[in-house]
C-alpha cells in the first residue's frame, strides 16, 4: 500500500480526484515523494498529516493481518 | 518377500479389476492435467516480471556501460556524456552508514529477544513493534527522518545530508536484521547452551562464543539481504540525502545516490540523462543481484 517509487513514476500525480481508473491519479506515498522536497511551511504540515494517515492505514492492515495469521494458525 | 503371509485373499472380491495403467481419458486425470497447467501458467506469470525487467534493463543499460560511466560526473542538462561515479560512491556511502547503524542495533535487538528476554510483555511488544515496522512504507521512514534530522538541522546546522539518508535506510533495515537474528538464534539447539552452561560459561560467553557463531549463517544472510534492499531504496532518500551533481563532499552534505539519480533522470526531458538513468539501473540491478547471490552463497557455505 505504501509502495512509493514504482507508482510515483507512472501514476500521473493528478491533484484532483477522478473516478475513472484510466485518468491520472495519485497516492499518498506518491504525493509525499513528489512534493516533500520542495515543500515548506503549512505544506510540510499537510504532507506530514498525509503521512500520518498512511501510517495509520498500514498499521491497521498490519494488525489485521497479524490477527488473521494468529487466528488461522491456531487450527493447524 | 521372505515371509509370505499364510492368509490368502480372494482378489476378485477385494480389488477393482480395472487395469492399473495410467489412463489419460479418466475424468480425474483430465482435470489434473487442466489444473496443473493452470498452476504452471500462473507460476510463469509470477516470474515474468523479473525476466522482463532484467531483460529490459540489460538491453537498455548494458550497452551504455563504459569506463567513463564509473569515473565521471553526470553532465549538466542538455549536454552529452558523463557518468554516474558520484552516485555509485554515494550509494555505497549511504548504505554503509545505514549498515553501521542497523547491524549492531539489529543484531543486539535480536540477541535480546532470543537469548535474554523471557518472552514477557516487553519482548512481545518489541517483536510486535518490529513486525509493524517491517510493514511501514519506506516513504514514511523518509518523512520521519526529515522530521527529526533534516528539519531540526541537528548535525552541524546541515539540513539534507548523507547521514540523514543513512539513518532513513537504517530504519528500513532494522526490522529485517532483528527478525533474522531472532529466528536464526532460535534455531540453535538448546543443548548447545546447556552444554556451555554446564562447563561453567557465563551467559555472555555462551552468547558470544557458542550461540552467535552457530547462528552466523542465517544472521549473515539476513544482513546481506537487508543491505541489498536498502541499496535499492529510493523513497526514503529523496528528501533526506537529496541529490547532488558533484562528488560527495562529506557525510553531512547532500549526496547523490543511484536510486535517486534514476528517479530524477528518468523523468527528465533530456536524452543523455535518460540514458544515464538506464545505465544506473543496470549497475544497481547488477549490484543487488550480486548481493543476493552472495547471500545464497553464505547460506550454502556453512550448512549446519
Amino acid at each position: 500500500m505504501g509502495e512509493t517509487m514504482a507508482v510515483t513514476m507512472i501514476i500521473g500525480n493528478a491533484l484532483n480526484f477522478d473516478l475513472s481508473l484510466l485518468a491520472p491519479g495519485n497516492t499518498i506515498a506518491a504525493m509525499l515523494a513528489n512534493q516533500f522536497g520542495e515543500a515548506d511551511g503549512i505544506q510540510v504540515s499537510a504532507l506530514m498529516y498525509a503521512a500520518l494517515i498512511l501510517m495509520l492505514l498500514t498499521f491497521a492492515v498490519n494488525v489485521a493481518a497479524q490477527w488473521l495469521v494468529r487466528r488461522l494458525s491456531l487450527r493447524y | 518377500m521372505a515371509n509370505p503371509s499364510p492368509i490368502t485373499y480372494d482378489n476378485t472380491a477385494l480389488f477393482d479389476r480395472r487395469p492399473l495403467q495410467f489412463d489419460p481419458a479418466l475424468r480425474r486425470n483430465r482435470l489434473n492435467l487442466l489444473f496443473t497447467s493452470i498452476a504452471g501458467i500462473f507460476a510463469a506469470i509470477a516470474v515474468l516480471p523479473l525476466v522482463l525487467v532484467l531483460f529490459h534493463v540489460l538491453m537498455q543499460g548494458g550497452r551504455l556501460i563504459s569506463a567513463s560511466l564509473f569515473t565521471q560526473l553526470p553532465p549538466p542538462p542538455g549536454l552529452d556524456g558523463g557518468g554516474i561515479g558520484n552516485a555509485i560512491l554515494g550509494t555505497v556511502l549511504v548504505t554503509l552508514i545505514a549498515s553501521l547503524i542497523a547491524i549492531p542495533v539489529g543484531v543486539g535487538g535480536g540477541i535480546y529477544l532470543s537469548e535474554y528476554s523471557s518472552r514477557g510483555w516487553f519482548a512481545q511488544f518489541i517483536s510486535f513493534g518490529n513486525d509493524v515496522l517491517a510493514g511501514v512504507p519506506s516513504i514514511i521512514s523518509g518523512v520521519f527522518v526529515y522530521g527529526i534530522v533534516v528539519a531540526t538541522r541537528i548535525f552541524f546546522d546541515q539540513s539534507y545530508s548523507a547521514m540523514a539518508g543513512g539513518i532513513a535506510l537504517s530504519v528500513l533495515m532494522l526490522p529485517t536484521v532483528i527478525k533474522t537474528t531472532d529466528e536464526g538464534l532460535k534455531l540453535v539447539p538448546q543443548e548447545l547452551r546447556w552444554g556451555a552452561y554446564g562447563v561453567g560459561a557465563s551467559k555472555f560467553v555462551t552468547v558470544t562464543r557458542i550461540t552467535l557463531p552457530s547462528a552466523f549463517t542465517p544472521i549473515a544472510t539476513g544482513i546481506v539481504l537487508s543491505i541489498a534492499r536498502a541499496a535499492g531504496e529510493t523513497a526514503p532518500l529523496i528528501f533526506t540525502a537529496l541529490f547532488s551533481p558533484f562528488w560527495p563532499e562529506g557525510v553531512f552534505n547532500p549526496i547523490a545516490t543511484m536510486s535517486v539519480l534514476i528517479f530524477n533522470f528518468a523523468i527528465m526531458p533530456y536524452e543523455a540523462q535518460n540514458e544515464l538513468a538506464w545505465a544506473a539501473s543496470f549497475v544497481l540491478v547488477m549490484m543487488i543481484l550480486a548481493a543476493n547471490l552472495l547471500a545464497r552463497w553464505i547460506a550454502r557455505m556453512t550448512k549446519v
